[in-house]
């Protein structure tokens, strides 16, 4: 503005100085030129002047140019008087012609000017939004955002809120070197006015900053009085108020111009926009998680009702069986309805009992309780507790030397059980279920359950630790499962640190399944 | 069974359903039964009618749970204590066979598991006062003499480190009860050592070595998971 200012005033200085050197130059010619032709030196000048300085220069240089050609040229020389009437006739013509051509020139001067101005001020919004769009990183954009708008209109601070559905805000970004957490309350309820009248605060609406000034419990003298409240901006998007945008005043403490104001409204609907994208894809989020939940449920729901209905109702059939009045059993029948209800329960106490703590486990309720464990000693108690003709299947080669590890033994010991169970499970009577235990070579343990049955499926391995996921052949079949104790095993190992996997094994072998998993020493 | 009839077992749990379950299995070996649902209820009842042995559920109701019952009916008595704790709940249980809790049991079981924790911890209790002045304890083919400190595998005797032998000794005079893990590493290498299970862990690992016949699967020193060892008498 300075800058401009100096040319404004070096506009009329050059008119000045240019007159009196036409004038200077016209003297020396006056011998060979006719004194009517010193207008075409004039008024070569005033339209310079016009285009280069604007219309106030250009009159005043045309004005000049008439006295300087009265009082030197037009006789009598030295006065203002003109001797000749046709020399008025010329003296004026030349003025109206001097002045409409300056007319004419500054004003295609200043539609230049503009055009020019609008240019850069598209090329200014075409890389902020480009800028904007190049950001990969959601939740860089509005910072970036706010800081071209600190950039271009020299402002010191730039807050972006959002609004919630019941409309409370919540500042998402705070950019500028005057940006501090201190004030931001004042911020946000002076947003939550601008929100609440849908109106822009700061820019031409005096009123309404005094209002939102008063009914954020601000005085309107003071830091706030007057314009450096700065701007609030409601931000709207897809017809709903999503959030707010407010930038201080400007560093040098000028009004923003019309240009910065055409700029910060459009950056502000930028901004509402990412705002409301953002807020979409938080509900997509929320929307996936529950469905993710509703299928849980879904699975959960049919594996309660068979695996857990399926025994209820047996004992349940069994128990009123044995109730009824008048009912003759014999001794071994009644036996063997009790013995009958005894296994049933059994079964329901593994499933819930697995159900229970592979919550327990993944709510991060059941850490494991470590401590030192030899698993050559856990193999022993999972054996004991297997039942006998299943434990007699299982052949166990234990390593010479297996390392002591720090790790959870019921933990661990419900590992080794789940897997032979289901080795046990899944084939047929009769084949051995092989168990070795050998010093694994990242350090810490191994331990590998193989089976000789049909192995599994190829592309299942990874599938098979999901909860309630059963193998394809299994869904419909015979054997009872939850498809709980594999996540169980997993969710155990993870808790440890250590990896579990499932392969088949290899082609020139007797097929069949092989799970293994890896525990560290734990320290 | 016989020797059942003047036993009196009480049973403290604030589950009604538990509770006959457990006084209709009882009763039907010839055990008189007393029932407390609450740990006051307990304590009152434990000191009007002295019963012989009382079954404990951890978790009561009110401000006096089954480790507090547990401890305070050991400040005066050392009757048999059988806890009961449901799933999760295993540092309770370890709490309460560190205050002197002589068995425990996680629901859901059997009642012949539970009848035959009973009768042992009753054998153990009659038979007590004379069983530190045994000269001689037998375990499978495994024998102690404790007045020479000698150990035999059938007829052939074990050469023991004295921590070994130690443990050895502990666990076979509290047969058939679950000892912890601190109580086994304060009684054997006193009370300063009683977190350092690893190396209870090992000493375990050459005993078991030496005298069961499958150390893999062993039969004796049996591990109670998370809790501790129980040398097995033979029934």
């Amino acid at each position: 503005m300075i800058f401009s200012e100096s040319r404004k005033l070096s506009g009329w200085v050059f008119s000045a100085l240019g007159v009196l050197l036409a004038t200077v130059v016209f003297s020396f010619c006056r011998h060979f030129l006719d004194k009517g032709q010193a207008s075409l030196l004039y008024l070569p000048l005033v339209i310079a002047c016009a285009i280069r300085f604007g219309f106030g220069p250009a009159v005043f240089g045309a004005v000049l140019s008439f006295l300087c050609w009265d009082f030197f040229f037009l006789p009598p020389y030295h006065t203002f008087i003109v001797r000749y009437d046709t020399d008025w006739i010329s003296l004026f013509v030349f003025l109206t012609a001097a002045v409409m051509t300056a007319q004419l020139a500054s004003r295609a001067r200043n539609d230049a000017e503009q055009a020019r101005a609008r240019r850069d001020e598209i090329l200014m919004l075409f890389e902020a939004s480009e800028s904007i769009s190049q950001t990969v990183q959601a939740d860089m954009l509005l910072p970036e955002l706010a800081d071209r708008l600190l950039d271009q209109c020299q402002s010191s601070r730039c807050v972006i809120l959002s609004r919630s559905a019941t409309g409370s805000m919540t500042i998402l970004t705070d950019r500028g070197p005057g940006a501090s957490p201190e004030d931001q309350q004042t911020i946000v309820s002076i947003a939550m006015v601008a929100c609440e009248y849908g109106q822009v605060i700061g820019i031409g609406s005096s009123v309404l900053w005094r209002k939102a000034l008063a009914e954020a419990g601000l005085k309107t003298e003071g830091q706030y009085g007057g314009n450096s409240i700065g701007i609030y901006i409601p931000l709207h998007a897809e017809e709903s108020l999503v959030g707010a945008m407010h930038l201080a005043p400007r560093m040098d403490n000028r009004p923003y111009s019309t240009t910065n104001e055409r700029l910060i409204r459009t950056l502000a609907n930028h901004a509402a926009v990412v705002i409301a994208r953002q807020t979409l894809a938080k509900t997509a989020a929320q929307i996936a998680a529950l469905k993710e939940a509703d299928l849980l449920k879904d699975s959960l729901l049919s594996l309660v009702s068979h695996e857990l209905r399926s025994p209820l109702a047996a004992i349940k059939a069994t128990a009123s069986g044995l109730l009824q009045p008048g009912a003759v059993w014999p001794e071994s029948a009644t036996r063997e309805a009790l013995a009958a209800i005894d296994k049933e329960a059994d079964r329901m106490t593994g499933v819930v009992t697995n159900l229970l703590d592979l919550s327990r486990l993944e709510a991060g309720a059941w850490k494991p309780d470590k401590d030192w464990c030899e698993v050559s000693d856990v193999v022993g108690t999972v054996l004991d507790r297997l039942p006998p003709n299943d434990a007699a299947r299982v052949r166990v080669s234990l390593a010479d030397e297996t390392p002591l590890i720090k790790a959870d033994y019921i933990q661990i010991a419900l590992t080794i059980t789940n897997l032979l169970e289901n080795a046990i499970k899944y084939t047929d009577d009769g084949t051995p279920v092989d168990l070795s235990i050998e010093p694994a070579n990242e350090g810490g343990i191994k331990v590998i359950v193989r089976d000789y049955g049909k192995g599994i499926q190829p592309g299942e391995g990874e599938a098979l630790f999901q909860r309630f996921y059963r193998g394809a052949e299994h869904k419909s079949g015979t054997v009872h499962g939850t498809g709980i104790g594999l996540a169980l095993c997993q969710a155990i190992v993870r808790a440890h640190g250590g990896r579990i996997w499932a392969s088949n094994a290899s082609t020139n072998e007797h097929p069949g399944a092989i799970f293994s998993f890896v525990l560290p020493i734990g320290l | 069974m016989r020797q059942n009839e003047n036993a009196v077992v009480l049973i403290v749990d604030d589950e009604p359903e538990i509770l006959r379950a457990l006084r209709a299995g009882l009763a039907a070996q010839g055990y008189q039964i007393l029932a407390a649902t609450t740990g006051e209820d307990a304590l009152s009842i434990a000191g009007a009618r002295s019963p012989d042995l009382v079954i404990l559920d951890v978790m009561l109701p009110g401000a006096i749970d089954g480790i507090e019952v547990c401890r305070r009916l050991r400040q005066w008595s050392d009757l048999p204590i059988i806890m009961l704790s449901a799933l999760g709940h295993e540092r309770q249980k370890v709490a309460a066979l560190d205050i002197g809790a002589d068995d425990y049991l996680t629901k859901p079981f059997g009642m012949s598991e539970l009848t035959a924790r009973v009768r042992a911890a009753l054998r153990r209790n009659r038979s007590r006062p004379a069983s530190n002045d045994l000269p001689i304890a037998h375990f499978d083919n495994v024998t102690i003499d404790f007045a020479r400190r000698i150990v035999t595998r059938g007829d052939e005797e074990i050469r023991l480190t004295p921590y070994e032998y130690e443990i050895l000794r502990f666990l076979a005079q509290n047969a058939d009860r679950v000892i912890t893990h601190r109580l086994l590493l304060g009684e054997v290498w006193g009370p300063e050592y009683v977190e350092d299970t690893q190396t209870l862990r090992v000493h375990i690992g050459h005993l078991r070595r030496k005298i069961e016949s499958d150390p893999a699967r062993p039969s004796l020193i049996v591990t109670e998971p998370g809790v501790g060892y129980r040398l097995k008498s033979t029934e």
